[in-house]
């Protein structure tokens, strides 16, 4: 499949040329919501926007500090199966997958495309990652119609002070439950929810509901993340 | 940095093939907007996003492409814009635009195409996506703050509830909103009250995440209203 045909057929008599798709990547490359990186098959990064090399390497990193390193020496090391189980999708689909994945506390959705390589060439990556709160339906990918794989272990950054039990807990909170009705969700008395959030209150310093529900909001948080393997 | 040291162009990175995926990525991306737009005030060519954020959810790029901005958007919007593609052409910069657009926080990054100085027109991009109270720092950024609000579903509010909507959002209580408008907690529980049958009451909690999806800031409150 060749990247962006579907495309060219509705753009080509509007002239969407080499030189609108290189003012696309400058626009890319300098927006703050969007981390941007160019992937070779063997994880070293070829190129990547500065969102990117804050998210991976750091807040104050700058893009010198990212492009050029490998994948495997500034993500988790509990992250390589799940790139590579990406990696796989993509070329088995043919069409491009998205990640969903948390990182330090927050749900990102990662829509990796493949760019095929050649005789002399390894085939790369386009990843493009973005926060995606929960309860925002504007910012779903899920419609994309593109497959969606979850992560199987969650980077919960500053929730991590929680237990599984409490990460439940706040993902029904998120998700605008009362104590009673997230009682009932989770088979316990009402008592044992109420110090659920009585702890979880203490280690997050917030004892205002609507303030847990934005954090479950942001982080994206699902009962099932409890479970997952953590990475630190 | 500069938004010079970021550019992408490396020329051993950047071919055809990169290109079209950053493109293909940008364009079928259901939560951007992505237009090619000129200083005639026309739309060459948009996405499907784009053409849901200009005509609501059923409209079709088709309903926008090719046309002049005057057969569907307010005067004062259209000379603002046009205000700002002439500063882009002029400086070669790229400007972030913040409007509130159906009662909701965007940002539209407006860069221009380096076309050839002798064509009738100049071609701009426009990257457009909605963003919630907070949701990023917009560093490095040139942000302009749009003059102009198209309310949505939000234009039955008065400007004292856009105000304390607009706060909630911020993730303020009740007291916090009273201590800062110098009002009654009484008098902000009213606004909040009515806040909630205005919008199908909303429970608190919803009521939150629905002003922390608007972003709105204090100042939309006294904006123009389209």
């Amino acid at each position: 499949m060749h990247v962006g045909d579907q495309n060219n057929e509705e753009s080509d008599q509007f002239a969407v040329d080499s030189v609108v798709r290189s003012a696309a990547i400058d626009a890319l490359s300098v927006d703050p919501t969007v981390s941007v990186s160019l992937m070779r098959d063997d994880g070293k990064i070829l190129w990547g926007n500065l969102q990117a090399a804050k998210l991976w390497v750091g807040e104050s990193a700058t893009v010198e500090q990212y492009i050029g390193r490998n994948v495997h020496d500034l993500q988790p090391k509990e992250w390589d199966p799940v790139r590579e189980k990406m990696f796989a999708a993509v070329r088995t689909s043919g069409k491009p997958v998205v990640l969903r994945l948390m990182w330090k506390g927050k749900q990102y959705f990662s829509l990796f495309r493949l760019l095929k390589g050649g005789m002399l060439e390894r085939d790369r990556f386009l990843i493009l990652t973005r926060h995606v709160p929960s309860s925002d339906p504007a910012h779903s990918p899920i419609d994309s119609g593109y497959e969606v794989i979850e992560a199987d272990a969650v980077g919960l950054g500053h929730l991590d002070v929680l237990t599984p039990r409490e990460l439940e807990v706040l993902a029904l909170v998120g998700q605008g439950l009362s104590t009673r009705e997230i009682a009932q969700t989770l088979s316990r008395s009402e008592k044992t929810v109420e110090n659920h959030r009585y702890s979880m209150s203490r280690k997050l310093e917030s004892s205002s509901p609507v303030r847990l529900a934005e954090i479950a909001r942001q982080a994206g948080l699902t009962v099932k993340d409890a479970e997952r393997q953590r990475v630190v | 940095m500069t938004e010079q040291s970021h550019k992408s162009n490396n020329p051993s990175l950047v071919d055809t093939n990169l290109r079209a995926a950053v493109w293909e990525s940008l364009t079928l991306d259901p939560t951007i907007g992505v237009a090619i737009v000129t200083d005639e005030a026309r739309t060459l060519w948009c996405n499907k996003r784009q053409a849901e954020i200009f005509g609501g959810d059923n409209a079709t790029a088709e309903l926008f492409n090719g046309r002049l901005w005057s057969t569907y958007f307010p005067q004062d919007w259209i000379e603002e814009r046009l205000k700002l593609l002439a500063e882009v052409k002029a400086t070669g910069k790229a400007i972030v635009l913040r409007t509130i657009w159906q009662g909701k926080q965007q940002f539209s990054q407006i860069r221009l195409i380096p076309d050839r100085e002798d064509n009738e027109f100049q071609r701009f991009l426009v990257v457009t996506r909605r963003q919630p109270a907070g949701a990023h720092e917009v560093a490095n950024q040139d942000v302009r703050m749009s003059e102009v609000a198209m309310l949505g579903e939000l234009s039955s509010l008065t400007e004292r509830e856009l105000e304390v909507l607009a706060l909630i959002g911020q993730g303020l209580t009740s007291k916090e909103i009273a201590a800062l408008l110098h009002r009654s907690e009484k008098t902000i529980e009213n606004h909040r009250y009515s806040l909630s049958k205005k919008l199908e009451g909303a429970s608190a909690v919803a009521l939150s995440a629905m002003a922390a999806q608007a972003g709105l800031t204090m100042d939309d409150s006294k904006r123009k209203r389209v």
